[in-house]
């Protein structure tokens, strides 16, 4: 099999099992996420604190942060992220999330995905050369 | 407990991020991140221009030590090197170890397959069903309609400007950036949880 092949499969592998991991956790269902998110049922919050502390362990035995960069902090990562929460708890999808709930019947958040590319695109084109608050530099 | 009936269990979805998090840096070499995939799919062109400058920097690593000796000599001229100057070293130094670049098109057969887990999910759970507008809980909470179908659109445009902003989305920074305890990653996450219980607190309260 040719290397670009290996890498589709893989990335296929890890993609179908992503997509399926989070919709049977139930981070792709709004009731779900709003149980959470109003404190009426600890489970998905637990899933995701718990994975990160598996993760931590994880990242650690293989040595992440020897062999990635380190994302130094800046500002948009705050503003950002509360952009995000808005929009997460607006439309009940992260990127993750609202390409499984296509894939799980739920058109309706063709929507919510249209409105993730077009932010996408619209940061990039209008925002990011504004703010530059990313570290100048080679964008590795 | 049933892997195909019901939703999991705390533990066992939080075993499964965390599988697919470490597996994918593993495997990969790179930090799984969905938003990141987003991000460089719809970047494509200059993507393909750093792999390009990546690949020329592998191949010939001479060829960069030349480039900033001749940039610091133009920028400074001959006064930048000390007086005994010894010639450049012979050896060639290894190459610059790089994280590896996936390329575009895999990104995106990388989403593509998450549409297809959540099928393969609804289809071995039995809950698979075709919905042109929005579900039930989503209409009980937020709207119904053409009106919810608008939120989820203003949503969506939240979550793509949020997400490209903060470098990240759920899993590339709240899985791997807080698995890796990056500062700036934990704060972000803080941040999108924050402001998600906040907003559907008052989502609850008001609609």
């Amino acid at each position: 099999m040719s290397a670009r092949a290996a890498l589709h499969l893989k990335l296929s592998a890890f993609g179908l099992l992503f997509g399926f991991t989070i919709s049977r956790a139930g981070f792709t269902r709004y009731g779900e996420l709003h149980k959470m998110f109003v404190f009426s049922d600890p489970r998905l919050f637990l899933t995701f604190c718990g994975a990160v502390a598996l993760c931590v362990v994880g990242l650690a035995a293989l040595r992440a942060n020897q062999k990635l960069p380190p994302r130094p902090f800046h500002p948009g990562m705050i503003v950002g992220g509360t952009l995000f929460g808005l929009g997460w708890a607006i439309c009940g999808a992260c990127p993750g999330a609202a390409l499984a709930q296509i894939g799980q019947g739920d058109l309706c958040a063709l929507w919510s995905l249209s409105g993730i590319l077009a932010g996408t695109w619209l940061y990039r084109v209008f925002v990011k050369p504004k703010v530059k608050w990313e570290a100048p530099g080679c964008g590795l | 407990m049933s892997l195909f009936q019901g939703y999991w269990p705390w533990w066992v979805g939080a075993i499964g991020l965390a599988a697919l998090t470490v597996g994918f840096f593993k495997v990969m070499g790179a930090t799984m991140g969905i938003s990141g995939s987003v991000g460089k799919l719809c970047n494509a062109r200059q993507e393909h221009e750093l792999a390009k400058l990546e690949g020329s920097l592998a191949e010939d690593p001479r060829a960069l030590d030349a480039a900033l000796l001749a940039a610091t000599l133009a920028q400074f001229g001959g006064s930048a090197l000390p007086p005994a100057a010894a010639p450049p070293p012979a050896e060639v130094h290894p190459p610059v170890a790089l994280p590896r670049r996936i390329p575009p098109s895999a990104h995106l057969t990388f989403l593509l397959s998450i549409g297809g887990g959540g099928l393969l999910a609804a289809l071995s759970s039995d809950t698979f069903s075709v919905n042109l507008w929005p579900t039930q809980d989503y209409a009980r909470v937020v709207a119904g309609g053409g009106v919810g179908l608008g939120t989820l659109l203003l949503g969506g445009l939240l979550v793509g400007v949020g997400t490209s902003m903060a470098g990240g989305c759920t899993s590339g920074l709240g899985l791997s950036g807080c698995g890796r305890l990056q500062p700036g990653s934990l704060a972000a996450t803080a941040a999108f949880f924050g402001t998600g219980v906040a907003v559907s607190l008052v989502l609850a309260r008001f609609m």
